[in-house]
């Protein structure tokens, strides 16, 4: 291939000659289209919006957009449990349901009695 | 009076600066303007209702939150589509694309009603055909295409939109018929409808 068939492909390739009228083409994309052109967004759209804007005050909780998640106002919930350890306790609840009971009388008799290195150093 | 009325109806630039003072009724009149352009936009690239209805959501947030920045001398039209392009690239860029959506399947049961029968059947599958040809093209192309023959832009007007050279958009738009071309190759023979040009 010489060098001048690589340019004239290269070239072609970034920028084809002309954009050639296809009637069937054009006219295939633009029927297909044709229920994409003619939609309209939910007639409550408008009153969504709104809400949105009033109920977020985006102005002092900058913007809301797909990619970022919805974040709490400062100051406002605890940060929630993470889930696995959430979960582990949970089910360390629900099998040992006395378990809390135990560890509140420990503490109990712990206040009271005096500890283990005091007995032992007597 | 036409007028009068033309001269009272605030250009997007007015209502940009009003929006800057948090007015919301000016964001109203900005959303009456160009929701639909926005939506059809979304909706052709997603493919999805609801995900739309989202990103016009969004868009308009976004001309809410930014009032500040906007440049009230330029058209607001094509910050409207790159935006709504944006919005559409990053939905699709976390693959959400791969559900069917409930509507699209009611529309493909109810719409092949509105004519007779084997009009119909042929018309539809080809409609159907040449739909999901788009939908198979590359991002880059897609987007051309729906910029180009849904909203009736111009070549510069899209590469503006989309910051690219005039070139590179006439490239993807080429390439995109190509490709179009090659996979709907097979539909297009039988259809005697297209074959004498009636479509």
């Amino acid at each position: 291939m010489g060098i001048y068939r690589l340019i004239s492909l290269v070239t072609r390739f970034f920028y084809p000659a002309s954009i050639k009228q296809d009637v069937l083409i054009d006219s295939l994309i633009q029927d297909a289209l044709f229920d994409d052109a003619l939609a309209c967004p939910a007639p409550d759209a408008w009153e969504r919006l709104r809400q949105i804007v009033m109920d977020r005050q985006l102005k002092h909780y900058g913007m809301w957009v797909l990619d970022e998640p919805q974040r709490d106002p400062p100051d406002s919930s605890p940060m929630p449990p993470h889930q696995p350890d959430f979960e582990r306790a949970r089910r360390f609840n629900s099998r040992y349901p006395t378990s809390n009971q135990i560890l509140r009388q420990d503490m109990i008799w712990g206040g009271l009695s005096p500890t283990f290195s005091i007995i032992t150093d007597w | 009076m036409l007028d009068t009325i033309l001269d009272t109806t605030p250009s997007d630039g007015d209502l940009i600066t009003r929006l800057q003072a948090s007015d919301l009724d000016a964001l109203g009149i900005l959303f009456e303007r160009h929701r639909n352009r926005v939506y059809r936009t979304a909706l052709a690239i997603v493919r999805d209702q609801a995900v739309a209805e989202d990103i016009l959501q969004d868009c308009f947030l976004k001309i809410y939150a930014h009032a500040d920045r906007i440049d009230t001398n330029r058209p607001l039209a094509p910050w409207l589509y790159r935006v709504t392009v944006n919005l559409s690239y990053t939905w699709l860029s976390r693959g959400k694309n791969r559900r069917t959506p409930l509507d699209n399947v009611m529309d493909r049961l109810v719409s092949p009603m509105r004519q007779a029968p084997d009009q119909v059947t042929e018309q539809t599958e080809l409609r159907q055909n040449v739909r999901k040809a788009i939908g198979d093209l590359s991002l880059d192309q897609r987007v051309v295409v729906v910029l180009y023959y849904l909203n009736g832009l111009s070549l510069q007007d899209i590469a503006e939109i989309l910051d690219l050279p005039v070139g590179t958009v006439k490239s993807r738009l080429y390439y995109a018929r190509e490709n179009l071309r090659g996979k709907l190759g097979p539909h297009l023979t039988w259809l005697p409808e297209v074959a004498h040009g009636y479509i």
